[in-house]
Order: structure tokens, then C-alpha cells, then sequence
């Protein structure tokens, strides 16, 4: 089910109801509605995959309870790598197993030695990533002993199931969501009206920012030949306010959602194209998955201790597994390498955490230096998206010759087109409200806190109108994919 | 929780009330539009007795005022460019949902490309968003994927961008449409000298689209059970006449529909003076093709009284 679709419009009042009017006397109860939604939710895609989320739920579970009375710490990670080889199996079976096939055949062929092999004709299970890395937190948490293990199977098949994150994040921590499953709810008024603001702001950027961007930036991806240096670097950029749109804007949603039911989820964006530096922009993109990574691949491999060439060696795995987890494509390897590129002057001149607060904080404008620094950071990343939009290395490669072409300097295709200059002017204007917004949780949360309801309200209808108005063709949101 | 709920549904009171101020962006939006073609379907102001329905073959080729003033019967000719068969079924509902039933209707078919996968072609949504606020429109845009049922009471949700353009439209030297209906064109595509005769025929049955066959099939039984006499008609393209593609179409053809093919024969049709380019006539080709459509329904007229 789609966030962005009537099924949920209709699907979320019912299940509001239901959970605080029907099944609020017992947890166990709105729990267990939350199971039921939840399964109805990811169903309604493809009821088939839901056997997937069900045995990794299972085995997860079983596991857990295992460690809970192993004190023998052979078997204890025995216990762990189970967990581990069934979730990673099943990211390897249905994500991974064709590409590592074709390369092996491409591989093998370079060397002379033809091999035949067939791949599978499988389709990817929505949010496969997305689950499987939540719920091996969960037994990597109890193994490490961080976390008592549950042996409430409801609330944990709520906490692996929680429809409003399942598909697409944010990949929640156990230790995080999973105590939420076991207090009781008490319903709160400021709480829910946010999080109905926040599902406001989500579906405006992915509605209005996203689809629209997605519509210029597939044409022009699409047909890159055909364009001009100059127009490709539009591509690019409104691939670069597609992706934070469509991704951000899910983000919001479901944390939104989630907090009409009571529950808080980590966030997920803090603004990223305002970043001073690589650093920053990856404290603040895609947020639970990078500190996901730090937590479980990075510090276990010695994080930025020990020497200069560890320190560079972990910085690249981290970056590339990243990559890697976006899709079974060079082009996502190579723009994770591409970031840690990125990211290496700062690691060695040690400056990796030296813009740890907001830009110009408190104030309206940026300094030139800040400006510049900026500029240069979301420079970098529309430079790097170019790899994760591509087609394959070949289209990057390709679209990136075309823009260092002489061509770079004719005046881009679409412009004077109408439609186009009203995208360009949606996205200002979003710029504009997501920067005055930046020191907020998200950029409407406080958008006329000290108005009269009346003109509050009113902000809030223009808002819904400008959704219905400028609705863009509908896309599916790109992080379903992974 | 009680007063939560309040708010809510004061706020989607609030927003019904403010969403119909948008109504007036419907109600303006039909006025600006230069092709009233299909207001005046909607409105049951089409009430002819043949009718000529196709697509830009259709609206260039044929020339309906010439039908009216050969064989004294009223014609109009509702063939939209660039819309295909699916499109063409919608456009013959239409025309008996709220019209008086024409005794004839024209076809007009694309060779080769009327059930085949072809971008140029395709069901003219364009058409449908400045006539929004017709019920009858909605719920084709509905049905269509086009529009959720929310639009039914919601016009924020019925509203398309496109209705938010207050400009007056106004007809390109390639889209004046005559009062028949008839869109034919006086002068020749540039760069028009670099096409060729071919002779080359190709038809792949294999690569048709179920959907626009399954759309033919109903447009030829909607006629039938509405006692409608057919006419499905082959007009010329600067190229040798596709005789797979009108085998195909025979195949697919009811016994009681009557297939026109223009005069394979006629050196006019191998002459580029008379065509726009490779597959449209020009205004001197449309006379001579539509003198071909006025002789078969003067026959028909003849022997089976069907006008």
C-alpha cells in the first residue's frame, strides 16, 4: 500500500480508530492490531513475500530467546550467525544472487572459461532491506547483551511488522522501538496533530517535490544522448530534489503515522542539502541506516581508531556495503566509493566533526564561507547521484562526458518551457521553507505555531490545495526498491 | 482523544467548504477551449446522421461539409490527432449516450498502426481535463486510473493543473477545425520534399495490443446492437497499400460492417501535391478521398436504404 494512495487514506482512519477506540484496554490487543494492519498493509502489495517477513520474525524471535539462557559463547554466536546468515540469505537470494552470478559468468569469461548458469527469475520483496536490517539489530543487541530479549511474540512481530516503517525506514533499533511495544499508550493531543502535520509536509514532498522533479529527471536520464551538457546538469539536479523529496517525504509520513499511534520513531533527515561538508551531509541522510552501519559494521571493524590506512580501509567498506545495500549495480558501489572519496580529506585532517550544529543557527543568512561550503557540498552530491540515477557505469560515464562537453555552455533544453520553470520554482520554494524550517524536526513544524487557528488552518488547506493541484505523475517511491 | 477527533473533523468541514471555491476554476475551464467538439457531445448537441470518427487520418482525410452537400445528409466529423481506438469506443458511447443515434458512422483506421503499440497514438486524456466538471467526464477519468473515487465530492481531487490555465486557447495553422468538425490542411509539412514512396508492407499480428483489439471488437458490436451501419475505411498513406493489415482487419471485421479501401489504383494518391506528408492528405487529397466515401454511401443508399 501506498502512503500516497486513497487505500491509505482510507486504511489509516479505520486503523486509528480501531486502535484507540476497540482495542484500547489491552496492549496485547493493539498490538496484535498492529500485526493485523501491518500484514494487511504489506499484502496488499504482494501477500506471498509476507511469509519472508513471518519466518525472519520467527527465527529472529527464537533466537533471541536462545541467547536469553546461552551462556556458552561458542553457541551464543552459533545463535548470532543464524540470525545473521537467514536475514543476509534472504537479502542474497532475492537482491544480490543474479548480479553476483553475472559477474562471476563476465569474470570467468575474461579469463577465457566460458560458464553457463541461469539466473533467477525472482522479483525483489518490497523493503526487504529495510526489515531483515531491523531485525538483525534486535539479535545482534541481545547477543551483545544491550538488550533484554522479549518473550512477548506479539509485541515483536509488531516491532519487525510496524507498518508505518516496514517498507522503507526508518530502520529502527530494537532497543529503540521495541520497549514502546510493551508500555501502555496514552494518547496524546499535541502529539498526534504533529504527527498529522509531518504526514502533511511528507506527502507535499513527495507530491509536489518529487514526482514532479521524477518526471523531467526521467526524460532526461532516459534519453541522456539527446541533451545538452547544460540540460543534464538539470537532470541531475532534479534527480538530486527527487530522491530527497520522495525519500525524505516517506520518512515523514511514517514518522508522522507512527506518532498518531503513540509510538516515536527515529529520524531519518536533518536537512542534508545544507551540509558543510560530506561529514555533515551524512549525519543527516538517510540518518538510521548511516548510524546503522556505524554501529554494527564500522565500530566492530575498529571505527576510526588505530592507523591512518585502518582508518581509510574501514571508512571505504562502510561506504561501499552502503552503496551495495541500495542495489545489486556497480553504479551504487561506485557512488558509496565515490562519497568515501569524499569523506577522506576530512578523515585525515581530522576535520570529520567539526560541523556538528546547524548552519547559521539563529540566524537568516549563511556566511559566504558557510555559503561556499555548501555550495561545494551539494555540488559533490548531485555529482554523485549521477551514479545511483544511472542506468548502469556505461550511462554514467557517459552522461558525465556529455556534461564536461562544450555543450555545457549552450542554454539548457527545457528552458522557456512553462511546466519546467514551474518545477524550478516549486523546488525554491521548497528550499526556501525546508532552510527557514532547518532547526525544527521538520520544516512545517512550527509554520505559524503563534497564528490564530483560523489563518493556521489556512496555511494548512493551501498546502493540501497546491498537493491536489500540483500533483505530479504518480511515481512509486524509489526506496521501495531496496 | 475526544477533542482530537473534534478538531478533525471540523478541519474536513472547514476544507470541503474552502475545496468548492475551486469549482469556478472548472467552470471557466471549458469556456477557453477552442475544440468544443466533445462539450458539445456531452451536452447531446451532436445529433447527425453520420459520423465520422477517427484519428488525425480522420480529421484531415475526411471532409464532412462535402458528405452534406453531396448526398443531403447532416455529417460531423468528431476525429481527434493523435488518439487511438480506445479513445474512438469512448467517443461512440458518448455520441448515443447523449445524442440521437447516427444512421452511419465512419471509421477511419490507421494503417498499420490502429491495434498496434504506437506513442503517437493513445487515448486523449488531454481532451477529458478541461470537462472535468461533467459527471459523466469524471468518472471516465475514474475508470480510466486517471482520478480516485474522492473526486466524485472533492473538486480539489476532480481539478487538474491543466484547468488552472486562464488563457483563451486558440487554433494553430495545423488545428482549425471547420464547423463540420473536419480538420484538413492547405499546405504541405515542411521538409515535406525528403519523403518517399514505399513500397514496403509489413504487419506483425503478433505485436498487437489486446486492449485497442478488444476495443475495435466493441467498437463494431456497439454499433450492431444499436443498429448503426459501419463503415471502416482505409485511407491513403504516400505508400503502397498495406494489404496484411487489411487482411487483419477483415479478419477482425463483423459480416454486416462495410470496409472501404481507397483506390489503390488512383495516380493521385502517388502524387505528394495532394498529401501534408507521409500519412496525411492534403485538403485537394481529402476532396478526391472523400468523393470516394460520398460514392460508397450513395451506393449503399441505393440498394439498401441505409441513410
Amino acid at each position: 500500500m501506498l502512503f500516497n494512495s486513497i487505500d491509505f487514506a482510507i486504511f489509516l482512519p479505520i486503523v486509528f480508530v480501531l486502535f484507540w477506540f476497540v482495542f484500547e484496554k489491552k496492549l496485547k490487543y493493539q498490538n496484535l492490531l498492529i500485526v493485523a494492519a501491518s500484514y494487511l498493509f504489506y499484502g496488499w502489495w504482494d501477500w506471498r513475500f509476507l511469509s519472508l517477513i513471518l519466518f525472519s520474525t520467527l527465527v529472529d524471535f527464537s533466537v533471541g530467546l536462545s541467547l536469553k539462557n546461552e551462556k556458552n559463547t561458542f553457541k551464543r554466536k552459533l545463535f548470532l550467525w543464524i540470525s545473521i546468515i537467514v536475514n543476509l540469505g534472504f537479502l542474497g537470494l532475492f537482491k544480490y544472487y543474479n548480479f553476483f552470478l553475472d559477474n562471476f559468468i563476465d569474470a570467468f569469461l575474461f579469463f577465457g572459461t566460458e560458464i553457463k548458469a541461469s539466473s533467477l527469475n525472482i522479483i525483489l520483496p518490497v523493503g526487504i532491506s529495510f526489515y531483515t536490517f531491523q531485525t538483525m539489530s534486535y539479535t545482534i543487541d541481545v547477543y551483545r547483551k544491550k538488550l533484554e530479549p522479549t518473550s512477548d511474540f506479539i509485541a515483536f512481530t509488531a516491532f519487525v511488522s510496524f507498518f508505518p516503517q516496514l517498507v522503507a525506514g526508518p530502520i529502527e533499533r530494537a532497543t529503540h522501538l521495541l520497549p514502546q511495544f510493551y508500555t501502555k499508550r496514552i494518547f496524546d493531543y499535541s502529539k498526534a496533530v504533529d504527527g498529522m502535520r509531518q504526514i502533511l509536509w511528507g506527502l507535499f514532498k513527495k507530491i509536489v517535490i518529487a514526482d514532479n522533479c521524477a518526471e523531467y529527471a526521467n526524460i532526461i536520464f532516459n534519453n541522456s544522448t539527446d541533451y545538452s551538457g547544460s540540460t543534464l546538469i538539470l537532470g541531475a539536479l532534479f534527480f538530486t530534489f527527487q530522491i530527497y523529496g520522495d525519500f525524505s517525504g516517506y520518512s515523514d509520513i511514517a514518522i508522522g503515522t507512527a506518532r498518531l499511534f503513540g509510538f516515536d520513531l527515529m529520524r531519518n533527515f536533518a536537512f542534508p542539502y545544507f551540509s558543510r561538508d560530506i561529514a555533515e551531509f551524512w549525519r543527516r541522510w538517510h540518518i538510521s541506516l548511516s548510524t546503522w552501519f556505524r554501529d554494527y559494521l564500522y565500530i566492530p571493524l575498529g571505527g576510526s581508531r588505530g592507523t591512518i590506512a585502518l582508518k581509510i580501509r574501514n571508512t571505504f567498506i562502510i561506504f561501499i556495503v552502503s552503496g551495495f545495500w541500495h542495489g545489486a549495480n556497480w553504479t551504487f558501489i561506485i557512488w558509496g566509493a565515490l562519497n568515501a572519496l569524499y569523506f577522506l580529506p576530512l578523515l585525515i585532517s581530522n576535520k570529520n566533526r567539526t560541523n556538528l550544529d546547524v548552519i547559521a543557527q539563529g540566524k537568516y543568512l549563511p556566511g559566504i564561507k558557510e555559503f561556499f561550503l555548501m555550495l561545494i557540498t551539494f555540488s559533490l552530491t548531485v555529482f554523485a547521484w549521477i551514479f545511483f540515477r544511472a542506468n548502469d557505469l556505461n550511462h554514467a560515464i557517459s552522461y558525465i562526458s556529455e556534461i564536461f562537453s562544450s555543450s555545457l555552455f549552450s542554454v539548457p533544453n527545457f528552458i522557456g518551457n512553462g511546466k519546467v520553470l514551474i518545477v524550478i520554482m516549486q523546488i525554491g520554494l521548497f528550499v526556501i521553507i525546508e532552510w527557514f524550517g532547518r532547526e525544527r524536526q521538520y520544516a512545517i513544524s512550527h509554520l505559524g505555531y503563534k497564528m490564530k487557528r483560523p489563518f493556521r488552518w489556512a496555511i494548512y488547506f493551501i498546502i493540501i490545495a497546491v498537493i491536489f493541484i500540483m500533483t505530479g505523475e504518480e511515481q512509486q517511491f524509489i526506496y521501495f526498491q531496496f | 482523544m475526544t477533542q482530537f477527533i473534534k478538531k478533525v473533523i471540523l478541519f474536513i468541514i472547514a476544507f470541503f467548504i474552502f475545496d468548492k471555491i475551486f469549482y469556478i476554476f472548472l467552470f471557466i475551464s471549458p469556456k477557453l477551449e477552442v475544440d468544443k467538439r466533445l462539450e458539445y457531445l456531452v451536452n447531446g448537441k451532436i445529433n447527425k446522421d453520420v459520423v465520422i470518427i477517427g484519428s488525425s487520418r480522420g480529421a484531415r482525410d475526411v471532409i464532412a461539409k462535402q458528405i452534406e452537400d453531396s448526398i443531403n445528409v447532416s455529417a460531423y466529423n468528431l476525429s481527434y490527432p493523435g488518439s487511438d481506438i480506445e479513445f474512438h469506443e469512448f467517443l461512440l458511447k458518448t455520441l448515443i449516450k447523449y445524442n440521437s443515434k447516427p444512421k452511419a458512422v465512419i471509421l477511419v483506421l490507421d494503417d498499420s498502426s490502429e491495434l498496434l503499440p504506437d506513442e503517437t497514438i493513445n487515448f486523449r486524456l488531454d481532451r477529458l481535463y478541461p470537462l472535468a466538471r461533467y459527471n459523466y467526464i469524471n468518472n471516465e477519468m475514474i475508470k480510466r486510473g486517471e482520478k480516485n473515487f474522492s473526486s466524485r465530492f472533492l473538486v480539489l481531487s476532480r481539478i487538474n493543473k491543466r484547468n488552472f490555465d486562464m488563457s483563451q486557447k486558440y487554433f494553430t495553422h495545423l488545428d482549425s477545425i471547420k464547423d463540420c468538425g473536419s480538420m484538413p490542411i492547405s499546405f504541405q509539412r515542411e521538409g515535406s520534399k525528403e519523403f518517399e514512396y514505399s513500397n514496403v508492407s509489413v504487419y506483425d499480428e503478433t505485436l498487437e495490443v489486446p486492449v485497442k483489439v478488444e476495443s475495435f471488437l466493441s467498437f463494431q458490436q456497439i454499433c450492431i446492437d444499436n443498429d448503426i451501419k459501419l463503415y471502416l475505411v482505409f485511407p491513403p498513406n504516400y505508400k503502397a497499400h498495406n494489404q496484411l493489415f487489411e487482411n487483419r482487419i477483415r479478419k477482425l471485421a463483423q459480416p454486416n460492417v462495410s470496409l472501404l479501401i481507397h483506390d489503390t489504383i488512383n495516380e493521385s494518391y502517388r502524387n505528394q501535391m495532394f498529401y501534408y506528408d507521409e500519412l496525411h492528405l492534403k485538403n485537394n487529397g481529402a476532396v478526391i478521398f472523400t468523393n470516394e466515401i460520398i460514392d460508397m454511401l450513395k451506393s449503399e443508399k441505393s440498394k439498401r436504404k441505409v441513410l
